[in-house]
């Protein structure tokens, strides 16, 4: 479909909306299929925008520059404290990751030593568990501590 | 909490938070006078034009606020009324289209935006011209909206649209045809229209 071009249709729309349609633009509007649709919707677009609410109808200004400033001061804060936050994720990467490779060098002297710690009680669950008790116990523990550990430093960096 | 603030509330808060403000203001230059001001003169069509591209007026409130705030966030400085003005519609445009593409969109009907007052031929009115615009695709109500009503130029509009000028023409051609064919399947003429 291609725009047919009438070069009337900007001063027709100009006249319509100071509300002057003289006889030879109805004339041309009567002849010109262009034009009449673009009146036609001129009108009820124009129509629709006088509806528009007051300003006073509208958010107020000085809430909108108040919130503005606290958005604009809450962005400063986060870019200002993005390097600390960076640094907190990262030791916490690193504690967790040293925990694991501690774990893993100490394996065989942790169970040694658990396994003569609780070794009496343990026999117990060992003989129902697929795995050894202080197999158990040391996953436990380690989680425990993890989890502890986790929440500590939570609530300190919250603080 | 903060909207439903009367006005001698939010003449508090304003002036408490004076203090504490002064380090953003100093960085976009724009001071709480001159920007009530430029306020004054852009939110109502603003306003309008977010109202009709979304077909939701609660919507229009929200995101009428988050044009200003990005306009402050950004720093902007007015040049002059025309440089404010195709700014702000090219921010309101933005989060139009961002509005469309979140998946976590409110799908409010436009009929379920809030009641229009008035007399009654004009709420009726309204009603149909919101009927009509669910029918238009979001590109084509913000097309006629920032051509008729704002009556920004070709160029202003494919800048504010992300489009080609060259294309302007025709997509308004074709948006303003599919409008002319749907006033008529709603029996809107010229008659109710004046």
């Amino acid at each position: 479909m291609k725009p047919a071009k009438c070069q009337s249709e900007k001063p027709i729309l100009r006249e319509s909306r100071l509300g002057l349609l003289s006889d030879s633009t109805q004339d041309h509007l009567a002849a010109c299929d262009s034009c009449s649709t673009a009146l036609r919707v001129d009108r009820l677009l124009q129509s629709d925008a006088s509806q528009t609410p007051a300003l006073e109808q509208l958010p107020d200004p000085t809430i909108v520059w108040w919130r503005s400033q606290q958005q604009a001061r809450l962005l400063q804060t986060e870019r200002a404290t993005l390097p600390i936050r960076l640094a907190e994720r990262l030791a916490l990467v690193l504690g967790a990751l040293g925990l694991v490779i501690g774990l893993t060098l100490t394996w065989p002297m942790l169970q040694a030593t658990l396994n003569q710690w609780v070794g009496g009680w343990v026999r117990g669950f060992s003989q129902t568990l697929p795995l050894q008790g202080s197999s158990w116990i040391l996953a436990l523990s380690c989680s425990l501590f993890v989890l502890v550990g986790f929440g500590l430093y939570t609530q300190a960096a919250d603080q | 909490m903060l909207w439903s603030m009367s006005g001698a509330g939010t003449a508090a808060v304003t002036s408490n938070f004076g203090a504490v403000a002064t380090e953003p203001q100093e960085r976009t230059g724009m001071d709480e006078a001159a920007f009530r001001e430029l306020y004054q003169r852009t939110a109502r069509p603003l306003w309008g034009y977010l109202a009709r591209a979304t077909g939701n007026d609660a919507l229009a409130d929200d995101l009428l606020q988050e044009t200003f705030f990005r306009m402050i966030r950004a720093g902007f400085q007015p040049e002059s009324d025309d440089h404010a003005r195709n700014f702000l519609f090219k921010v309101a445009t933005n989060l139009v289209r961002d509005y469309y593409r979140s998946p976590k969109r409110d799908t409010l009907p436009l009929e379920h935006s809030p009641a229009v007052d008035g007399p009654e031929h004009r709420v009726r009115l309204r009603r149909d011209v919101q009927r009509i615009f669910k029918n238009l695709k979001p590109r084509e109500r913000e097309l006629l909206w920032l051509g008729h009503v704002e009556q920004f130029s070709h160029r202003e509009i494919a800048e504010i649209l992300g489009l080609k000028p060259g294309s302007i023409r025709l997509l308004l051609f074709r948006a303003r045809r599919k409008l002319a064919a749907l006033m008529e399947e709603a029996n809107l003429g010229p008659e109710v229209l004046q």
